[in-house]
């Protein structure tokens, strides 16, 4: 009877534990990262008596979270191929926000008002109010270099700091992910159960991490995670992790990456994907590009303007002495060899640095149009000067300023255009790996109320059980006197 | 079968949600500007064309600007050509008249009188001016190219302007061209851009050497002074000289009409080359359009497509979502 009554016992205790973890799975229905958890019921040890082997009923061999490893792995990949393009899709948006729709004032148009004006100007090359609508002009394509140049710098900026928070991101994820190790650790050993809710918080971690850069991961043989930046080194290895840091560069003053330890080694050129991927590729593929393209443009148009414009004489009557050469010098400067723009010795800054010359700046009369020197209706320069946005003069003859200018917006618009593409895929890619993490892992109302229905009868039955074994065990009583 | 969770089929939902609104949201961003292209990844490489097209159209426009300042120069230069030619056609009768011996001394002496005012007219139209420039005073336009003697003080030069891309035309006719000095002239620069090795196209002067080089001047001689040497005869009574001078100023009135032969040639080219560009412009305009402008029919009834998606993602939703077998249970 007592046997029954044990027996009986075991069920009402199964079946409770059972409601117990249902209502655990409902009540984290909506908890993020969380796995279902299911109870193994195993049978009791079997006991032998009388020659029989009998059964003692049933007993929890263990609370397990069900969870695919495989999954996680993919879930890793997915959901940095999915940052990565989200994040290059928003930052290269930014800069090509720079460029406007192609109907709108630009660089373009404004250096081709620039070069046009000089054509205006060899209609009229006595004209003064043409020299100074010229200048205007000039400095139009001036403070449109400036704007590109300080959009462009604002975006790296941005970039830059998007780099320290990922860093700061990164570093304190490592940091719970080690720690979740080590108690994952203790409380397993101790137990010998899998401590499933711990381990959910640390993959949900894993995939934060993931999401930031392109890691690889695996579990060592005490189930503690081992976690790798791809090709670069080590991040997490059981409870102990190690930092990185961002810091500019001496030269560059552009964000590198670096192992604390390391500090000489920047692994920048290592983060591939993921959010920080996509940022340090957007600064050093793209926006690097188009401010190295942009101040070529910049430093060639001073360049080749000065060039032509240093070749004449200033529009003014210059002095001559027996032979007939005209002075040198005069009471408004120079009267040949003047520059245009202010003279650059590189294109370092060049979109920054562009300016008018002091000589253009102080006297329109500066302002050359002809080869010749007291010869008012010699536009030659003029002409010159306005044809040069139609030669082939950048690249060894290969490209036009504009062609260049062109390219330079054509790659940012085709990365962009990719990026966008490649992110409605990636994120098709990702929603359906969470599809199967969630169809494993995730809970089910639905089943979990079946479930509550199944334990809910098991107790039931075993309570009637024990009753039915007090019933008898009160007839056997009642036999006695 | 499948297992479901609700996560699962929350998730699903939301990625069709937001799909269709992104979509919607890009749609109606056309729909507000009407233009296909917004940013560069629109259409990078439609983009690219649009910057091109019009840098092209900008760059047309001035050389319509050039070409009207071009042919406005070049009438003012005719009208000067005509007058002279009339001037030298009243001379001429003149000097054919008093080239019999019919008339006396004194006659010519009083003819001498209308001589000499029209070579002061004669020098006013060669030192005609429009505005503060000289018109035949080669690339020296701020001074009056001839002294009252009429010795030239400009230079050869032509001033030139570029009517189309890479097609540059005269605009002026340099006075030793027309009004033929005493002393020989080195006729200047035609190809504006020979002193810019740095520019590499070679530029589309045709026009230029085939309307100066290639068309034969009929001979002439300085104009202003076989008007001199006219009114002297005529002062002196010189008849063997004026009947010398009759043939030289056939040349001068020959000269007169080749050059405007050439003016108008000049002219008729530009007017070829505005034409030209009247046409390129109204094509870079339609393909501008084309590739810019949204097709408005197409985006609303992507739109009202679109907004339908949606429609039928919040149906589905209302009817999968808020459902479990817990409604069921009593």
């Amino acid at each position: 009877m007592a046997d029954l009554l044990s027996i009986a016992k075991s069920g009402l205790f199964v079946a409770k534990k059972g409601m117990e973890t249902t209502s655990h799975n409902i009540a984290n229905a909506n908890t993020e990262g969380f796995s279902r958890q299911r109870v193994n019921i195993t049978t009791n040890r079997p006991i032998v008596k009388g020659g029989l082997i009998e059964g003692t009923g049933a007993q929890i061999s263990g609370i397990r979270r069900i969870h695919d490893p495989f999954i996680m792995q993919k879930l890793g990949t997915d959901l940095g191929n999915a940052k990565y393009f989200d994040e290059m899709s928003n930052s290269l948006a930014q800069i090509e926000g720079i460029f406007g729709d192609p109907d709108s004032e630009g660089i373009t148009t404004v250096l081709n008002r620039f070069f046009n004006s000089f054509s205006e100007l060899a209609g009229n090359p006595e004209d003064e109010s043409i020299r100074s609508y010229v200048r205007d002009n000039a400095l139009r394509v001036i403070s449109d270099f400036n704007r590109l140049g300080g959009s462009m710098d604002g975006a790296t900026n941005s970039i830059n700091s998007g780099i320290q928070i990922g860093i700061t991101d990164i570093n304190s994820l490592a940091d719970q992910i080690a720690k979740l190790n080590r108690k994952i650790l203790i409380m397993e050993s101790s137990t010998g159960d899998e401590a499933s809710d711990l381990r959910d918080t640390r993959d949900l971690s894993l995939s934060k991490l993931a999401e930031i850069v392109n890691i690889n991961f695996y579990q060592d043989n005490q189930g503690m995670y081992v976690v790798n930046i791809d090709g670069a080194g080590t991040l997490v290895a059981g409870a102990i992790r190690t930092e990185i840091m961002a810091r500019p560069n001496r030269e560059t003053g552009q964000f590198e990456i670096y192992y604390q330890k390391r500090p000489s080694i920047p692994i920048t050129n290592k983060i591939t994907k993921g959010s920080l991927g996509a940022l340090v590729q957007t600064r050093d593929g793209g926006l690097n590009k188009l401010k190295e393209a942009l101040n070529t443009i910049a430093f060639e148009v001073v360049g080749r303007v000065n060039q032509i414009h240093q070749k004449g004489y200033a529009r003014r009557e210059l002095k001559t002495d027996e032979k007939g050469n005209p002075t040198d010098v005069d009471k408004k400067g120079i009267t040949s060899n003047i520059p245009f723009f202010k003279k650059l010795s590189d294109n370092k800054r060049a979109v920054f640095n562009i300016t008018l010359s002091d000589e253009v700046n102080s006297d329109l009369s500066n302002i050359v149009t002809g080869l010749l020197p007291n010869r008012p209706g010699d536009n030659r320069v003029a002409l010159a000067i306005s044809k040069i946005p139609h030669e082939k003069l950048l690249n060894d003859g290969q490209t036009t300023l504009e062609e260049e200018y062109l390219k330079a917006i054509g790659n940012i618009g085709i990365a962009a255009g990719r990026a966008n593409f490649e992110k409605e895929q990636s994120d098709g890619i990702l929603a359906h790996t969470k599809a199967m993490k969630e169809n494993m892992s995730g809970v089910s109302i639905d089943e979990e109320a079946t479930q509550l229905m199944r334990y809910q009868s098991a107790f039931q039955a075993s309570a009637k059980v024990i009753k039915e074994a007090d019933e008898m065990m009160d007839v056997v009583l009642n036999i006695m006197p | 079968m499948t297992r479901v969770s609700d996560n699962a089929s929350t998730n699903a939902l939301n990625f069709a949600l937001n799909k269709a609104k992104s979509k919607i949201q890009n749609l109606q961003l056309k729909g507000a500007s009407l233009k296909n292209i917004n940013k560069p990844s629109d259409d990078p490489l439609g983009n690219i064309k649009v910057l091109k097209i019009t840098s092209r159209i900008a760059n047309n426009d001035q050389y319509l600007k050039n070409a009207d300042k071009a042919i406005s120069r070049l009438y003012a230069t005719e009208d000067a050509l005509t007058q002279m030619g009339e001037i030298l056609l009243k001379a001429k009768e003149l000097a054919i008249g008093q080239s019999s011996d019919l008339y006396d001394a004194r006659t010519r002496k009083n003819v001498a009188e209308e001589v000499k005012e029209l070579k002061n007219n004669a020098l006013s139209v060669a030192n005609k001016r429009i505005g503060e420039r000289y018109i035949f005073g080669g690339f020296s336009s701020l001074k009056p190219p001839f002294s009252k003697d009429g010795e030239y003080l400009g230079d050869g030069n032509y001033m030139t302007l570029e009517v189309a891309k890479d097609y540059f035309v005269p605009i002026n006719l340099p006075g030793s061209e027309v009004f033929i000095t005493s002393k020989p002239i080195k006729s200047g620069t035609r190809d504006p851009l020979s002193s810019f090795p740095e520019l590499k196209n070679k530029t589309q002067n045709a026009v230029l050497k085939r309307e100066i080089t290639a068309q034969k001047f009929h001979k002439g001689e300085n104009i202003l002074a076989q008007l001199d040497i006219l009114a002297n005869a005529l002062e002196n009574n010189n008849a063997e000289t004026i009947r010398g001078l009759l043939e030289k100023m056939d040349d001068s009135m020959s000269r007169m009409i080749s050059m405007r032969t050439k003016v108008g040639s000049i002219a008729k080219n530009i007017q070829h080359a505005v034409d030209t560009i009247h046409v390129d412009k109204v094509n870079d305009l339609d393909y501008k359009s084309k590739i810019l402008d949204a097709d408005v029919a197409e985006l609303f009834s992507d739109i009202s497509r679109q907004n339908n998606v949606m429609k039928t993602a919040y149906h589905s939703s209302k009817i999968a979502l808020n459902q479990s077998l817990f409604d069921w249970l009593r």
